[in-house]
């Protein structure tokens, strides 16, 4: 290595560590408490009004936790919510994103119409879909009787074997902009070069998607699928505001299981517990995130 | 078929999906905004309709006049725009140093910590929160709503950013370095301006965010003058009736101003625009 | 050149931030003579237009500030977790009665029981408003809304199927599906989940006469049930008339899963022809004026071997126990409470005996006031939630009355010992 190559390392390095100070400052004053309080709570007897609940809990309120009749309900619950969601906004982002990104008339108002559902507030929408699907007085039943495809409404948030999908379906809707916009903002980067070189060799649109766009957009994938994976496992908005958990639990998920050990048990220590543990399997999932992104570093940057 | 008949029906196909997929993202905004202009007694109807028999502009006025909502709408233009901006220089520094330096320790440890800081439930958030911007004197400023937005999206702007970060080839900085530049104008004069679409989406999910962003507004702010628009929206829910009329007029006034913020930005979407200058 | 740049950049930047964190503050401090009140009222609505000037008439006599925010109940019960735990407490909030247990247990209510003696209208308030904000022997709020529930029936839709008015659990089951195929109709009102379906049940096992939670010698509170062979029977009726309603086809088979929303909606639109409810559905008149035309109002039917019984919901505004202006917060609480306010704002819905309106909605409710039950002064979170589980397990579940009565009264024992409201 020449002397100029070892200093451009060690100036690279320190480059990178201030580069990353502003994030470390804003997250280690705001977040860094929370997240001690939650470490320490997890061990702790610890009750949100009773003033009189403390001391060392050692693993007691994993065990409470763990043995709770909703807990292994909740986390298949989450398995299949996280998953299921996830897979839909990323099927229909990417589907969008290849839509959106062909020159069409009035693309602008077809980008601005997909994006809406990521505008709405997720309480409000959760409350406008609940008025949709209800089942004596929402728009879609009627349209669902009225045309004949059903013989009687489906109860869509109050019927078990339904709510689970219903839920997930809303918030395919709500997420899936997101995605399409960072594919979209990926397309972009593609050099159009390599799209010319691939139809001068006689790619058709569908190959050409297939090993031109796709590589390209491997990296935004990695990380939008990642981050949801966690986003919608911690999600509690949208199922609290249309379902609480319910019907009697067949929609309960472990953020759902938080907030009640916190707001309704007030039982802060159990629900720090929950949420360590939660902690924990995404560092694991943060492992398996990073192998694949150093690989996939590797061959670009080289 | 000829190239022009195949043309043709992509084109179709094209229009034939948009329009489906229009209609799904779409439906629950339009119900809204019919409910909106109907009265008071047509919004809870027994049979529900698209159809409005004596459309009324009342909730809006209602709402906007009413309900001060030009007031909140303000708050949280101020208060999003801020955290947007403030996050977009953080992240765009940080991110860069994810994709440059990923190999580092550090740089590894801090991913780490961007992400677990993504799964704490708000619940767990509140007491903490409240605790440390009380103790910051910030509570019922719009200071302690930007610096917990900011931090909130931090992480996934890092992320994003060092995505776009990567398909910007070495070479283009090296160019530039080779011509003198130091680090920071490196990556402000030339790489910086390549991403503007990256840039621009993150920017937008930083600015939704904070937007739409609910719990913290009213647990953070006490003051009338200062509320952000969606706790705002949330009081049409009241204790035992629900004010449907001034709810859907609300949220559809909430969603507008980004919307058209949308309909601005989304140009930057256009592919080709950049592509010519990571050429070389 | 990069280090200044560097440098310069940091400087900007903490300016930037010393800026926006310093811009536009809202309250100004624990200043003695400032009072913070935080309500729940409906802007824009006759109560929020009544109070305004009361309230700023009282701030001016007294030579105080008022900064009164509006929240939902929600928010508020939100925000004053956190706002306990950060020490920066309002100074007068509005209440609803399912706080009176937890708040007391946070410390942060004032004991407002000396001036509630000293108060000119105390003697028109019932015993049982007052002990509905008492806990700890300790009165800690000041009613401001009181309502109860009563039984609404449509008129109309009752002469169509030809059925008179029930008054018993009994004459509603026999009346069946008969309201359902004469009209499309369903008959009875049932919610079977949410905020609403607790307190329903703790009516229908008041007229059966059992609690949920009896006060023990000594301190704190039990479910004796389980103990009490007499009292599990009874309790196991309250759910086998669940049952049964669902069985007779007297209420929709949709209502396991109905909250408030959807029962009190339905009955509005006509969709269910007679249901348990609170006196807003006032306001349903003007928005459904061809449904809610033929609304009459009784009493809840209860079991022809228990007695009559409704839910009593007497809201208290709260005075924060460090508040900075104690005495004058507690003055400010009172008069929400007082008869010119009442009168101005809560007309209604007044705990005061002498304040009321001619409208049926007013008189016919108020009627029923004296068979009004509560909830003990427990912490309900847990309480109510096990309540919702034991409907599920009748309604949803098929299991039997008897052993959702069983399992109640052992989760409702497990809740109070978790939230310490078990004494010892």
């Amino acid at each position: 290595m020449r002397a100029g190559e070892a200093s451009r390392t060690r100036v690279n390095a320190r480059f990178a560590i201030l580069a990353m100070a502003p994030a470390w400052i804003f997250l280690a004053v705001l977040i860094g408490y929370p997240l001690v309080t939650v470490l320490v709570d997890a061990f702790t007897h610890s009750h949100l009004i009773n003033r009189t609940v403390s001391g060392f809990a050692g693993i007691a309120n994993f065990e409470k936790v763990i043995s709770d009749a909703h807990f292994l309900p909740a986390v298949g619950n989450t398995i299949v919510w996280t998953v299921g969601s996830v897979v839909g906004e990323f099927v229909i982002g990417l589907a969008a994103a290849v839509l959106l990104n062909r020159r069409v008339r009035g693309q602008g108002f077809f980008r601005v119409a997909t994006f809406i559902p990521w505008l709405v507030p997720i309480v409000v929408a959760g409350m406008t879909w609940e008025w949709m699907l209800n089942p004596d007085f929402g728009i879609i039943n009627s349209i669902l009787t009225k045309t004949g495809l059903v013989a009687e409404p489906i109860n869509f948030l109050g019927d078990k074997s339904w709510a689970m999908a219903t839920v997930i379906f809303v918030n395919i809707w709500r997420s899936f902009p997101y995605y399409t916009i960072s594919f979209l903002a990926a397309m972009q980067a593609i050099p159009a070069e390599l799209h010319e070189a691939a139809s001068l060799d006689g790619a058709g649109a569908w190959r050409r998607f297939w090993s031109v766009t796709m590589p390209q957009l491997r990296s935004v994938a990695l990380i939008i699928v990642f981050i949801h994976l966690i986003w919608t496992a911690v999600n509690f908005d949208f199922i609290w505001v249309m379902t609480q958990g319910g019907p009697n639990y067949a929609t309960i998920t472990l953020p759902i299981l938080i907030y009640r050990y916190s707001l309704q048990q007030y039982d802060v220590g159990a629900a720090s517990a929950l949420s360590t543990l939660m902690l924990v399997v995404t560092s694991l999932i943060f492992v398996v995130y990073y192998r694949v992104r150093r690989r996939l570093s590797d061959e670009i940057v080289g | 078929m000829s190239t022009a008949t195949r043309r043709i029906a992509g084109k179709s196909l094209t229009y034939l999906l948009l329009v489906a997929l229009c209609l799904y993202t779409l439906f629950p905004f339009v119900w809204m905004l019919i409910s909106a202009l109907k009265p008071k007694d047509e919004i809870r109807a027994r049979t529900p309709s698209f159809f409005i028999h004596s459309p009324t502009l009342e909730n809006f006025v209602q709402v906007l006049v009413q309900h001060d909502f030009l007031t909140y709408i303000r708050n949280s233009l101020i208060v999003s725009i801020a955290a947007c901006a403030l996050s977009l220089a953080i992240s765009l520094l940080a991110g860069y140093a994810f994709s440059r330096n990923y190999r580092m320790k550090a740089v590894q440890g801090t991913s780490l910590a961007m992400l677990v800081s993504q799964m704490i439930p708000g619940v767990l958030l509140l007491v903490p929160l409240y605790i440390t911007m009380r103790n910051l004197g910030l509570l019922d400023t719009y200071g302690s709503l930007i610096l917990a937005y900011t931090t909130f999206v931090i992480p996934l702007s890092t992320f994003m950013l060092s995505s776009a970060y990567d398909s910007i080839p070495l070479s283009l900085e090296e160019a530039a370095e080779i011509d003198g530049a130091g680090r920071m104008r490196t990556l402000t004069s030339v790489v910086i301006p390549v991403m503007v679409p990256s840039i621009v989406s993150v920017g937008l999910y930083s600015f939704i965010t904070a937007w739409n962003e609910f719990m913290f507004g009213y647990i953070f702010i006490s003051t009338d003058s200062m509320r952000t628009i969606t706790p705002a929206i949330m009081l049409f829910k009241g204790a035992n009736s629900v004010d449907w009329g001034g709810l859907m007029a609300g949220s559809v006034i909430a969603v507008l101003p980004v919307a058209l913020i949308f309909l601005f930005l989304q140009k930057y979407f256009i592919s080709g625009l950049m592509s010519g200058a990571v050429k070389g | 050149m990069r280090k200044k740049l560097l440098v310069t950049a940091a400087v900007v930047s903490a300016g930037l931030v010393a800026l926006t964190l310093n811009g536009c503050s809202g309250q100004s401090g624990d200043d003695a003579k400032t009072i913070e009140l935080w309500t729940s009222w409906t802007e824009g609505e006759a109560t929020a237009k009544a109070l305004d000037p009361l309230i700023k008439k009282w701030a001016d006599d007294n030579g105080y500030v008022v900064h009164q925010s509006n929240f939902t109940y929600d928010q508020i019960h939100e925000k004053l977790i956190a706002s306990a735990a950060g020490g920066n407490l309002p100074d007068v909030v509005w209440g609803l009665p399912e706080y009176v247990g937890e708040f007391q247990k946070l410390g942060i209510l004032a004991d407002v029981s000396k001036a509630w003696s000293s108060w000119g209208d105390a003697a028109k308030v019932s015993d049982a408003v007052k002990s509905a904000m008492t806990v700890d022997g300790n009165v800690v709020g000041f009613p401001y809304e009181t309502t109860v529930r009563a039984y609404l029936v449509h008129d109309d839709l009752l002469k169509k199927s030809n059925v008179a008015v029930p008054t018993t659990w009994e004459d509603v089951l026999a009346v069946g599906s008969a309201v359902q195929d004469a009209t499309d109709s369903s008959f009875y009102g049932l919610t079977g989940s949410g905020v609403r379906s607790p307190q329903e049940l703790l009516v229908y096992l008041a007229q059966e006469g059992v609690d949920i939670a009896d006060p023990k010698d000594g301190g704190g509170y039990a479910n004796t049930w389980n103990d009490n062979p007499d009292q599990l029977a009874k309790a196991t009726e309250v759910f086998q008339f669940y049952a049964d309603l669902m069985h007779s086809g007297a209420v929709s088979p949709n209502s396991p899963t109905y909250g408030w929303e959807d029962t009190d909606e339905n009955f509005a639109t006509g969709l269910t022809a007679s249901f348990v409810t609170g006196n807003w559905l006032a306001e349903r008149e003007s928005s459904n004026p061809d449904t809610m035309g033929d609304v009459s109002i009784h009493p809840i039917p209860y079991p022809s071997d228990g007695k009559p019984a409704t839910y009593l919901e007497s809201k208290p505004v709260f005075v924060m126990a460090n508040s900075s202006s104690l005495d004058a917060s507690t003055q400010l609480a009172e008069q929400f409470a007082s008869e010119k306010w009442q009168r101005a704002a809560f007309a209604d819905r007044s705990a005061l005996d002498d304040v009321t309106t001619d409208s049926k909605w007013t008189k016919d409710f108020a009627a029923l006031q004296d068979t009004g039950v509560t909830f003990p002064p427990i912490s309900l979170g847990e309480v109510t939630q096990n309540m919702q589980d034991a409907l599920a397990m009748v309604l949803q579940d098929g299991k039997s009355a008897r052993e959702a009565a069983s399992w109640l009264g052992d989760a409702v024992n497990q809740s109070l010992a978790d939230s310490g409201d078990s004494g010892n």
